[in-house]
């Protein structure tokens, strides 16, 4: 009997999306179950249900045959079920010890109790854990452990892994396998969400592939013969579009990006040296699943993220030059909420939207501007005048792209330009930018949309892991081999 | 009805809400101390704006619109100066020194020299608070605050000591001459051009900077949030020196225009100490919802309420204080205000979504 | 010119209670992460409340319950406010100093008449020191030690106590946890808005107490706005305290020291030292070391950011 049960679980997010199908899934003793799948495929939505974190629209979960329903995590982990999400709970300022104490809830150990059972909890799983410093002097591996051990102390059956190695490197990857086997010959039930092919055919007994909402595949481990076999599962049929239109790049490189390191606010290294360039007139798609460092990438490039070390030359262009940049954090950071959608239309373009020594706002030049906006993508606003904030997300974000766009300066970086958008308008962005390019700008697409990648760029960059990949131009473009390197298989560089 | 139509009525119930239920507030203090509630109300209201004594109104008002158009664009960029009092302090104890010694310039350059120097120093009154915000963080409330009981230490100091007027039995400074007087405007009252120079010249000023330049917008993002101004390429550090020095600035004026316009000599009681400028101006600021046209508005409402409550205090009784408690109402009940615009907007909007935070 | 050392450290002693009273409730309410300037409010209510207690009822035990009864209540308002429904920190604890600062002097003007005769009601005793009898005949720690308020050493008390709790034991740990990341409190189990509540009234309770020292301890009276902003004062010396309990003890000493220096100077009516500059002294020096310090002010992370509870 397994220890927990998921059958025919539905989840549709207020709006109509979609996230799980009718999904059956279970975890047994002693096992490690890998969930596999893209950006969307619903693997994330699945396992905060399984774990408290959100409510089903329909169907039905068991624990140890019994017929249960989680209010809160904090239910969940009554009946031992954890989860260790992508971004760690943990007070960065505060030491290991600290962290360890906040998350005890409802047991009550003294300091001394704790030390001691953290101890034999680390010794077993072959951790290190040094706990008396502060969680921001850590490593990413070494903040997963505190996590994996928060967990165990709350005495869970089940753990839930989210990306658990999206943040590793190397040789801390190879200790978390290490952990993952003990905790399993313990008898845990371990899930492990993935995009990584490698890793889940490396550590796991069953592998369940899921695709747009629904399971697409149950396999058992022995079952599988070979990673392409995965990779299709997942991927499912992609033929390569037709390009829509001519289009001729130039050869010229308008951007060159030469060793670029960048970390995140965390000290966390993300972008692991990474060149390339783009030339003009081209749409260079960087294809990868989320979280493998193309944030800090489009930060980087923007002129946001200072970078570590390495270069980003705009040919032509003095040192302050600023790209167009549709950021994938809209809300945050793509517009000023409390500001109307006009004065949004140009935050980025103040001063060229200003006249004279005092800089006067050219109000109808900004008008005009915002309407061209507005118009565009056909942003559904009550009028020019009304602050951003009582538009829809949907609407935020084609105002942010058609900002974007319209501007046009020499080089647009397009952060998940489509994402969260109607099928009608994601048409319609994928189109401007195509017309875009044939005008001659440069653009990076970053995507987690294979198929939107695959129709528009001239070139695809997989980046996996904080690294470029492998280039591929248009000729060779194969969804297939594409896939293998976004998802780590085949041996391919993770 | 358009959606900024929907928003500006709205805002304006609830700020004539937060007036109101200060109001009724106050009277219950009224009644509870015996006193008749509606004589004392009519004698506010008559103190401040009956037609005789507006133009007390607008005398006591221009003070207080300098400080709060100041107020309105640091406020805008969310860098909350509350020094405005000491700013103001030192404005005018800068203003009456000087007049003493350039007596011999003449009169239109001296007093717009005047006024102008009375600015600049209450903005480096304002530069230390300042630069430690911008470049190391350290709050500026708490050091605005510090800085204005520095401030009026300081000049109390002065004007006992090495600044004293020589004949008098007070702690103040000589006199100032008459050509040194800002010029009445209106013969019969004490409107003096201090009035024409915050009502018809600085408020459109201002407002033309906070809503119409770059500057004010870069404000603007600035306060609507600091990843935002990274991200439209504003550099914080500048911006929160700028406003803090425009709102000194402001500040110093109001000391230096009471000094010229109205006193004629620096005192410590410049700012009426049961509702100081510098700390009303921020009610009148809020209440104005941080726009300068609106503020002009407010600070007249709220500075015939200070006049008032001195006729309140003198027919009934009532004690002058008041005033200082409506202010702090008001601001109270304008906080939430703002709490409550967002939700009530949303009601009203039946067809648009929420945007999901 | 002879100053009087010991005196002088005693004195510094006693000034500093009010202070260290209500700066030491002021950290742990900011350990919290929130930003309470309504501190100064509190001591001022408190101030009042306690004079018309002693007053009123000629029982100095019970006007000091009254002090920090309505200390209690005023920060129970802010607290509503700013944590349930999250207003805006500054300018919600500005606000409710200014009505502190009206309904104090309102109330007293109510009571004693509306013109203050020449000679301001005043109580015919005020706080006496715990008399400890022989122990203050101690050779040198004798005069300094004893012979204080007992709010002197409860203040003192309390300081070493915060220190306790915030280092030493799980609640201290999640007052910290949620100063620094209410979010990821919340998400630990951790009730955010209860633990602030919970220390806020404690903070209403303690500054309406440091504000009746000031009333009917020092001074037989009440006088408008008699705090002078020694609740800002309280706040800046947390900040340069780093938020440490045990040096802010140290700290809050040295500003008194200042202070008390600047009063004997007063007092010896030392024609080249001005008395205002001298009143100037403690709010300079407490800059000067604001700027000297620069950089290494960090308090906790998510102070005096609103917070609301996602669900």
């Amino acid at each position: 009997m397994p220890i927990i049960e998921l059958r025919k679980i539905t989840k549709v997010y207020p709006g109509g999306i979609i996230a799980n199908r009718n999904v059956d899934f279970d975890v047994k003793e002693g096992e490690i179950h890998a969930l596999l799948g893209e950006n969307g495929a619903g693997k994330t939505t699945l396992m905060k249900i399984m774990s408290g974190g959100l409510k089903p629209t329909s169907g039905e979960i068991y624990v140890n045959g019994e017929r249960v329903s989680f209010g809160s995590p904090a239910d969940a982990l009554k009946y031992g079920i954890g989860m260790v999400h992508q971004h760690f709970a943990l007070i960065p300022s505060m030491t290991v010890l600290e962290n360890l104490r906040l998350g005890l809830l409802d047991r009550k150990l003294s300091k001394d109790q704790l030390i001691v059972e953290v101890g034999e909890l680390s010794k077993r799983l072959g951790f290190d854990l040094r706990l008396d410093v502060p969680v921001d002097a850590l490593s990413a591996g070494e903040r997963q452990r505190i996590e994996i051990i928060r967990l165990l102390l709350r005495k869970v059956r089940v753990l839930i892994f989210d990306e658990p190695t999206s943040l590793l490197c190397g040789p801390e990857i190879d200790r978390f396998f290490q952990a993952l086997k003990q905790l399993k010959s313990e008898g845990h039930g371990i899930v492990f969400i993935t995009h990584k092919i490698r890793e889940a055919l490396e550590v796991s007994d069953r592998i369940t592939v899921m695709r747009e909402g629904r399971v697409i595949a149950k396999l058992k481990r022995s079952e599988v013969m070979d990673e392409e076999q995965l990779v299709e599962l997942m991927i499912g049929e992609r033929i390569v579009p037709l390009p829509d239109r001519p289009r001729t790049p130039s050869d010229k490189p308008i951007l060159i990006v030469k060793d670029l390191v960048v970390s995140d606010d965390l000290g966390v290294e993300k972008v692991k040296g990474v060149s390339f360039d783009l030339r003009a007139g081209e749409v260079l798609g960087i294809a990868g699943v989320e979280g493998n460092g193309q944030r800090e990438l489009a930060e980087a490039i923007a002129g946001l993220r200072s970078p570590k070390s390495g270069e980003v030359v705009f040919i032509g262009e003095n040192s302050g030059f600023r790209p167009s940049y549709v950021p994938a954090d809209r809300v945050e950071l793509g517009v000023a909420m409390s500001l109307s959608v006009m004065v949004n239309s140009i935050i980025r373009s103040i001063d060229e939207n200003s006249k004279g020594r005092i800089k006067v706002l050219d109000f109808a030049k900004i008008g005009e501007f915002a309407q061209k906006v507005v118009s565009f993508l056909g942003v559904k606003a009550p009028s020019l005048g009304a602050p951003v904030k009582y538009l829809s997300g949907g609407n935020i974000q084609k105002l942010i792209v058609g900002r974007e766009i319209l501007k046009s300066t020499k080089v647009l970086i397009a952060e998940q330009p489509t994402a969260g958008l109607d099928a009608r308008s994601a048409e319609m962005v994928r189109n401007a930018l195509s017309e875009l390019a044939s005008k001659g700008v440069g653009i990076i697409l970053i995507s987690s949309d294979l198929d939107e990648i695959l129709k528009l760029s001239d070139r695809i960059a997989v980046i996996s892991g904080g690294r470029i990949v492998k280039i591929f131009e248009r000729a060779e473009f194969d969804p297939k081999l594409i896939g293998m390197h976004m998802l780590a298989a085949g041996g391919y560089m993770a | 009805m358009s959606i900024e139509r929907q928003v500006n009525l709205v805002r304006a119930l609830l700020a004539l809400s937060s007036i109101g239920l200060a109001f009724i507030f106050c009277t219950m203090l009224i009644t509870l101390s015996g006193k008749n509630p509606g004589e004392a109300l009519f004698w506010l209201f008559y103190g401040g704006f009956s037609p005789a004594l507006i133009p007390e109104t607008f005398v006591r008002a221009t003070p207080l619109l300098l400080v709060s158009l100041g107020l309105s664009v640091a406020f805008s960029a969310k860098i909350w100066n509350i020094g405005a009092e000491g700013q103001l302090y030192i404005g005018g104890i800068v203003a009456a020194t000087l007049a003493l010694y350039i007596s011999g310039v003449p009169s239109p350059i001296a007093l717009l020299v005047l006024i102008v120097v009375s600015g600049i120093a209450g903005a480096l009154w304002a530069l230390i608070p300042a630069i430690l915000r911008a470049i190391y963080g350290i709050n500026e409330v708490i050091t605005t605050l510090i800085f204005n009981y520095i401030a009026i230490y300081f000049v109390s100091y002065l004007l006992n000591g090495p600044l004293r007027d020589p004949v008098s039995l007070f702690p103040e400074t000589t006199t100032i001459p008459d050509n040194m007087w800002l010029p009445t405007v209106v013969p019969g009252t004490r409107l003096h051009f201090g009035v024409v120079l915050a009502f018809l010249i600085m408020t459109p000023i201002m407002w033309f900077l906070l809503k119409r330049t770059a500057l004010g917008l870069k404000l603007e993002i600035l306060g609507s949030g600091e990843k935002t101004a990274k991200y439209a390429g504003i550099e914080s550090v500048r911006m929160i020196i700028i406003a803090m020095l425009v709102s000194g600035f402001m500040a110093g004026m109001a000391g230096g225009v009471e000094v010229l316009g109205i006193q004629h000599k620096m005192r410590l009681e410049i700012s009426p100490p049961t509702s100081p400028y510098g700390y009303t101006g921020i009610a009148v600021a809020l209440l104005g919802y941080l726009n300068p046209l609106l503020i002009a508005a407010t600070s007249f409402f709220l500075g015939g309420i200070m006049n008032g409550s001195t006729t309140m205090h003198r027919m009934v009784g009532v004690p002058v204080g008041m005033a200082g408690i409506i202010q702090a109402l008001i601001i109270l009940f304008i906080l939430l205000g703002y709490f409550l615009e967002e939700k009530l907007i949303h009601r009203i909007i039946g067809g648009l979504r929420k945007v999901e935070h | 010119m002879s100053i009087d050392i010991s005196g002088l450290i005693f004195s510094a002693i006693s000034l500093m209670t009010p202070v260290l009273l209500a700066g030491i409730a002021e950290l742990l309410v900011e350990r919290s992460g929130v930003l309470n300037l309504g501190v100064e409010g509190a001591m001022l209510i408190g101030a009042f409340a306690a004079f018309m207690g002693a007053y009123y009822y000629g029982d100095l035990g019970l006007a000091s319950f009254i002090a920090a009864l309505s200390g209690m209540v005023f920060c129970a308002l802010f607290a509503i406010l700013t944590v349930s429904l999250a207003l805006n920190q500054m300018v919600t604890g500005l606000a409710m100093n200014l009505l502190a600062i009206g309904i104090t002097s309102y109330l007293y003007r109510a009571s004693f008449g509306w013109y203050v005769s020449p000679i301001p009601p005043h109580i015919k005793e005020t706080l006496k020191p715990i008399d400890l009898g022989a122990l203050s005949e101690m050779p040198v720690v004798g005069k300094l030690i004893f012979g204080h308020l007992p709010h002197t050493y409860f203040a003192i008390i309390l300081a070493i106590f915060g220190w306790w709790l915030i280092s030493k034991t799980g609640i201290g740990l999640k007052i910290r946890a949620m100063g620094e990341d209410p979010q990821v409190a919340d998400s630990l189990g951790i009730n955010v808005n209860l633990t602030r509540y919970t220390l806020l009234l404690a903070e209403g309770a303690i500054a309406g107490l440091a504000g009746s020292l000031l009333s009917i301890g020092y001074y037989n009276m009440f006088l408008d706005n008699m705090t002078q902003g020694r609740g800002y004062i309280a706040i800046a010396l947390v900040i340069l305290a780093r938020w440490n309990p045990m040096l802010l003890i140290a700290a809050s000493f040295f500003f008194s020291m200042v202070d008390a220096l600047q009063l004997r100077i007063q007092a010896l009516g030392l024609t080249y030292i001005p008395p205002q500059l001298a009143l100037m002294l403690p709010y300079l020096f407490t800059i000067i070391v604001l700027l000297a310090l620069g950089r290494k002010v960090r308090g906790p992370a998510a102070l005096a950011r609103s917070y609301k509870r996602q669900r």
